[in-house]
């Protein structure tokens, strides 16, 4: 007696459970969206990214639902997720950074997929078949030479400016990156650099109290996940010890303490790739399905940190004036 | 024939608990010799039998078995020499295997594990008939778990699994004193009966002064990691456990109640 | 509904691969009574190795033997440290989990992780034979592949632990005084349970690696509550009198269930943030499953008894 009660109370749950699920409105459009981790860069794509799509539809009266999953850093997490996006069959699947698109591209070749915050899809994603989407390469020259201001700025006098490069030793992108500065670093002339790597937040802190961090002029971060999440590590050092710390893009920076930044503006770079998806949405086939942020970068400094490290406001102005301009 | 010769054992060296378990022991055993060893706590009787067997490392002094040093040969290459019964019941079977699988385990003491058959069905064949002459009922439990056996049982199993293959030497660690009476009785009968008569040397450890008066040859009294008192032959037979109980006194060895009760 | 199924058979491939890397941990929790933490790396090397080697061009069958070999080489290392060494298991495991880490990137070449798509892989052999796609049917690919790998994998298993040497492996687990006693080198035959259990954690990382076409230095982090818990909840159905296939093939069943309920949770929307959560109840429940049945079996006697008072 008592089983068959069991059984017929575990089927009337399941039956309930599922006709719940089932009864969920469905939406005309619906979007899966897959990003690998919380921060602010990834999260203003993805804001960006569904503000576009959404006034899209508003405009030709179509109901959209976003489905969006995170995977917290965790790689097997991801490939659930990315699983889960799959078989719940939606018109259009969105990857944001490099694993998240990987994992996407590699669990469907029906559903169309688009990637962004991957900064070099040729090499990342090859061997995905077709790939379309955008990739937020950082001006990194341009950083460089926002450096070379700086410090020209604080410290008149000197001759060499030590460039330390803060970054994952094991994220390729931050390689890549790191790569095309010290190529810049070597076409300007006057740098020393150094690498201060680390792979988890727990080493971060070690590293910065290497001996490499001697007598270091200034502070270059590229967009590495890893740093974007504990920026504060790095301010605790930098902060105390005067040293103006350069970033790959604005979101690490506006935690308070970075001194200036002149990158991507993430939020921009989520409505580029937004426009694309409105495009495949209607049907169309994307003449441009590989591209490079081509929105305007955006020059940033925190004059209150900048004033404490002993520019004046003069200098300000005109480091303002020389990159405001582009 | 089994020679120790200054067998010296200390625990804790340079600590405030040091203590010496074996002073300088000597003693010689030929085939067939039947020893039993009496005395007080911290005599040294069980540290004696775990040096032979090799569970513990000796400081000074040579064991050697047939002319072969064997003092620092590890304990489970010792064991094709040396087989025990412990005093734990559950110390000397696998309780989670069956009975024929501790047997099969048995059988291959001393002898290199391949890949070959764990049991086969030739020894299944030949342990029912060892079971069977045992007169315990085994035989018909032999692909039962060991865990659901009685103590008495597990005992007399583990004391078949040490002789099953010949040793040169049997170590009986007290192997009756954690039974009942009746029980203890009945595997005490099984000792007797397979060291009657055997070629290899035996060794038994026990509280009960009227066992180690009427059981085996040879008698040995420890004390403090000394030996202090030796018997044999006829002498042996003699003894009155009065005898003993003053000779205890003599050497300045406590009595406890278990072996005045049990003798 | 036609999404449940859809995601079942996602959430089935991957129980199947983990259900490798359970048994392993089924060998030494349950048979060598080992509580091997070394599991999470070793997972992550078979993982890296496959994925190196598939990068540089190794045919995918040699790279899942060679992350099997990798996996058994940590295994060496913590049976070392603690035969050897002496060092308490838990702690080997750590040690040697810890170092892993770092070897890992080594193998990895300094990177978080390497991808190799595009390259061929285990199951690019049934697509060619049955004529199905290598990524929309990935997951029917992969539950092929992981079928006979775990067919294998238990078959064995069963042969080894009947042999003579696996027998005086179950000896020391069981009684490792007794297992000396008997002559048993109980060293060795920790040295070699571990190898083969986490040959087998290599193994499921290569699997993985080859599922996900790509292996992360990450890729290992909480294996060892995903095999204890598969491993617990094998238990539940697990009888004494089971034969041991049976009783390894329930374990690779147990890892399946364990992955469906994932997945489960997740098709009806819970956050990832909440999954460990969801992990840890699975493992609660199952735990206190046989103690509720003591308990029912309990009343139902005391029930029985005050009948036949009255």
């Amino acid at each position: 007696m008592k089983k068959l009660l069991a059984v017929i109370l575990a089927v009337v749950l399941a039956l309930s459970v599922t006709t719940l699920v089932a009864c969920q409105p469905t939406a005309d459009i619906n979007v899966g969206i897959l990003q690998v981790a919380t921060h602010t860069a990834l999260d203003g794509a993805r804001q960006g990214f569904k503000e576009v799509v959404q006034a899209w539809a508003d405009e030709v009266g179509k109901t959209v639902a976003f489905h969006e999953q995170n995977a917290n850093g965790d790689p097997n997490n991801e490939t659930t997720l990315a699983q889960t996006l799959v078989a719940q069959n939606h018109d259009l699947l969105l990857g944001i950074a490099t694993s998240s698109a990987q994992a996407l591209y590699s669990n469907t070749q029906s559903i169309p997929v688009l990637y962004t915050a991957v900064t070099n899809p040729a090499v990342d994603l090859a061997g995905l078949g077709t790939i379309q989407g955008v990739s937020d390469m950082n001006p990194v020259a341009q950083q460089i030479q926002l450096v070379k201001t700086v410090v020209e700025a604080m410290h008149p006098e000197k001759e060499t400016i030590k460039l330390a490069f803060v970054f994952n030793g094991s994220e390729t992108n931050s390689l890549e990156q790191v790569n095309l500065a010290k190529a810049e670093c070597a076409r300007l002339g006057g740098f020393t650099t150094v690498d201060v790597t680390a792979s988890s937040s727990n080493d971060i802190a070690t590293a910065l109290a290497s001996n490499q961090m001697q007598a270091v002029d200034c502070i270059y971060v590229p967009t590495d996940n890893l740093m974007a999440e504990n920026m504060n590590i790095i301010y605790a050092y930098s902060t105390p010890n005067n040293i103006p710390v350069i970033c790959g893009e604005s979101g690490m920076c506006d935690a308070g303490e970075g001194t200036a930044t002149f990158g991507i503006d993430y939020y921009l770079l989520g409505q580029q790739v937004g426009e694309m998806a409105i495009e495949i949405l209607e049907g169309k086939t994307l003449d441009n399905p590989n591209q490079f942020y081509t929105r305007q970068c955006e020059f940033f400094i925190n004059e209150e940190n900048a004033l404490a490290m002993g520019m004046t406001q003069t200098q300000i102005d005109q480091i303002k004036d020389a990159f405001q301009g582009e | 024939m089994l020679k120790i010769e200054n067998l010296t054992k200390i625990f804790n060296v340079g600590e405030t608990t040091e203590k010496t378990a074996l002073n300088n022991v000597s003693l010689t055993l030929e085939e067939g010799d039947f020893l039993t060893i009496i005395g007080g706590n911290g005599a040294g009787k069980s540290t004696l039998l775990n040096c032979i067997s090799g569970v513990l490392s000796v400081d000074n002094g040579t064991i050697s078995l047939d002319g072969e040093d064997v003092t620092h040969l590890a304990e489970y290459k010792r064991a094709k020499y040396v087989s025990r019964v412990f005093q734990n019941p559950l110390d000397g079977t696998a309780g989670g295997m069956n009975i024929e699988e501790n047997l099969a385990l048995a059988f291959r003491r001393g002898k290199k594990r391949g890949l070959g058959w764990g049991i086969t069905k030739e020894e299944r064949v030949l342990f029912h008939k060892l079971l069977s002459e045992t007169g315990l009922g085994l035989e018909s439990l032999m692909a039962q778990k060991v865990s659901t056996l009685s103590g008495g049982q597990r005992q007399s199993l583990a004391l078949i699994m040490a002789v099953l293959v010949q040793p040169k030497i049997l170590l009986l660690d007290e192997h009756t004193a954690a039974l009942d009476p009746k029980t203890a009785k009945t595997v005490l009968e099984l000792t007797q009966k397979f060291t009657k008569d055997s070629k290899f040397i035996t060794i038994m450890v026990t509280h009960n002064m009227n066992d180690a008066i009427k059981i085996g040859n040879k008698l040995v009294m420890m004390n403090q990691g000394n030996v202090v008192f030796q018997a044999s032959g006829q002498e042996k037979q003699n003894l009155k456990v009065v005898d003993l109980i003053s000779k205890f006194s003599e050497v300045g060895a406590e009595l406890n109640d278990r072996i005045l009760l049990n003798s | 509904m036609a999404q449940f199924l859809n995601a079942s058979v996602g959430g089935i491939s991957l129980g199947l691969i983990w259900g490798v890397l359970a048994v392993g941990v089924y060998l030494t929790y349950r048979i060598l009574d080992f509580a091997d933490l070394t599991v999470d790396s070793s997972l992550a090397t078979g993982g890296v190795v496959t994925a190196v080697l598939i990068a540089n061009g190794c045919t995918p069958i040699l790279a899942l033997l060679a992350s099997c070999l990798a996996g058994s080489c940590a295994g060496l290392i913590t049976a070392l440290l603690n035969t050897k060494l002496k060092i308490p298991a838990i702690l080997a495991g750590i040690l040697t989990m810890s170092a892993l880490y770092s070897i890992n990137l080594k193998i990895l070449g300094n990177r978080a992780n390497v991808s190799f798509f595009g390259k061929p892989t285990i199951n690019g052999y049934w697509a060619d034979l049955f004529n199905l796609s290598l990524i929309d049917d990935k997951n029917v690919l992969s539950i092929i592949t992981c079928v006979i790998v775990c067919s294998a994998v238990v078959g064995f298993l069963y042969w080894f632990f009947g042999t003579e040497f696996g027998c005086s492996v179950r000896a020391t687990g069981f009684n490792s005084t007794m297992a000396k006693a008997q002559g048993i080198n109980t060293d060795l035959t920790k040295i070699v349970c571990l190898m083969i259990s986490n040959g087998l954690a290599g193994l499921a990382g290569g699997l993985l690696a080859q599922h996900n076409q790509s292996g992360d230095v990450n890729m290992g982090t909480g294996t060892i509550v995903i095999g204890l818990a598969s491993v617990i909840l094998a238990e539940t159905v697990i009888r004494d009198r089971f034969s041991f296939w049976l009783k390894l093939a329930l374990v690779v069943l147990g890892s399946v269930a364990y992955r469906l309920i994932f997945t489960f949770a997740v098709q009806m929307g819970m956050h990832t943030n909440d999954l460990k959560l969801v992990a840890t109840a699975i493992i609660v429940i199952a735990l206190t499953v046989p103690l509720i049945k003591k308990k029912i079996a309990h009343k139902k006697l005391k029930g029985g008894l005050n009948n036949v008072k009255n």
